[in-house]
């Protein structure tokens, strides 16, 4: 169970994730982000993570690497899965109302007591459009334009 | 996996440089919480108004030659749009219109990355709002990088006249309003050059009438010089009467346009890189 902010998947995030062997994570993120323009923003992730390392030294422990790739949709009425007809193709426009990512995560935790432990993660996402525009015309700032740090708190059962 | 003593001191030195790295990422507010909102990295706020205060103060004393860059439909195509800027950085223009659709799908991440890359340029530049960014959150965000969707200035006795004819994507929202570019062309005491996004007798955004309506008004019009649009991503002139009407390329590619006002003449050049060719001869701004 985590809570979080920020990385492209809301200002405000509670999630549910699973882990396998300590290396394979996938997950659910509610997030919540207040816009004064255009008014609350809902979205909802799913996220997998694969994490080749997992560090000890007595109770703390370090994940230097977790690599994934997620999904995140919004229900806000502005934006939209199609165009909405106005032209002659209904496909005009890209889907606005979700985007892919790729994040990179390095984590920090705490081991407890039966088998239980308390991680602070700091995860880069990056859109999938900042991608699309490095490979189209390699240019590079797009890295940076592209790029959403965040950070979450998570208890692992 | 355990750790001996030597492994701890990397494991700290690795614990050290994740939370430094995890303050300078959250304290340089290096990202936006979502790609859905209007939140934005830039601080820019009403970058058109500004600007043209300072150009109205600016041309107010100027007469001759007036010399206007033009870029449009820049989209995502970065690069172009940073090799089109470098070479009209290379030029003397007084001031740098974008014609319109700088984002593929109005994010906000979209508008960041143009206002980063449009601050390579050395000229003063005002932006129109392009169907693209218009949709999303991209109008409420326009109007407060950017200001205004309609707005006219007089500069060097020339009056500019910047319209919104995104027709299709203001229908729920106020912006699109072609009374206003009527009056402001009838009411024009100066030769006047017309800018906007999508062309006026564009099949998809306007009925016949509508566009017969838009073009018996450009003919009404005291003096108006140039009508030039973006949109349709291949630059091409025509004439319309005495009115000159032009699509400005695209910039992928390092395309971009130059527009000189000259009391002689007035003349329309499509570039890309340093090669310019003029396509079109208007008559000259006359005073």
């Amino acid at each position: 169970m985590s809570l979080g902010t920020a990385a492209y998947l809301g200002r405000y995030q509670v999630g549910l994730s699973h882990t396998f062997n300590q290396k394979h994570e996938v997950g659910f993120t509610l997030g919540w982000t207040p816009d004064d323009l255009v008014g609350e923003v809902r979205q909802y992730s799913i996220e997998y993570g694969y994490t080749p390392w997992t560090l000890q030294s007595e109770a703390w422990l370090l994940q230097p690497m977790t690599i994934g790739f997620g999904a995140t949709a919004t229900d806000h009425k502005e934006f939209f899965f199609k165009s909405s007809g106005k032209y002659d193709d209904e496909a005009y426009y890209d889907a606005t109302l979700r985007r892919y990512l790729v994040r990179y995560a390095i984590s920090v935790g705490r081991q407890l007591p039966n088998e239980q432990s308390i991680w602070l993660r700091f995860h880069l996402s990056i859109l999938d459009q900042g991608l699309q525009v490095l490979f189209n015309n390699g240019w590079q700032p797009a890295l940076l334009d592209y790029m959403s740090p965040g950070l979450s708190l998570f208890y692992r059962f | 996996m355990g750790l001996d003593k030597k492994g701890m001191m990397k494991f700290g030195r690795m614990i050290t440089i994740w939370v430094l790295a995890a303050l300078f990422f959250l304290l340089s507010g290096c990202g936006v919480d979502t790609p859905f909102g209007s939140q934005t990295k830039t601080s820019v706020e009403n970058h058109n108004h500004e600007t043209i205060q300072e150009l109205v103060a600016q041309g107010a004393g100027k007469t001759g030659l007036i010399r206007i860059g033009l870029l449009a439909d820049s989209h995502q195509n970065y690069k172009g749009l940073e090799e089109a800027i470098d070479r009209l950085n290379t030029q003397n223009l007084d001031f740098v219109i974008h014609l319109g659709d700088f984002t593929n799908i109005g994010l906000n991440v979209e508008f960041d990355a143009f206002v980063r890359t449009m601050g390579q340029l050395r000229h003063p530049y005002v932006v129109l709002i392009g169907n693209h960014d218009a949709i999303g959150a991209g109008i409420p965000m326009y109007r407060k990088i950017f200001g205004e969707f309609n707005t006219s200035f007089s500069y060097a006795g020339r009056k500019i006249v910047l319209y919104n004819s995104n027709s299709l994507e203001f229908q729920k929202v106020e912006g699109f309003d072609p009374q206003w570019a009527a009056q402001e062309l009838a009411s024009a005491t100066e030769p006047t050059y017309l800018f906007q996004h999508v062309n006026y007798d564009n099949k998809t955004h306007f009925t016949d009438a509508e566009s017969a309506d838009f073009e018996a008004m450009m003919l009404a019009a005291p003096d108006l010089r140039f009508a030039l649009n973006g949109h349709l991503h291949a630059g091409t002139q025509r004439n319309l009467g005495s009115i000159r009407l032009a699509t400005i390329p695209r910039s992928e590619g390092g395309q971009y346009a130059i527009l000189e006002l000259d009391p002689a003449k007035d003349s329309l050049s499509f570039c890309e890189g340093s090669r310019c060719q003029e396509v079109s001869v208007g008559p000259g701004s006359g005073f």
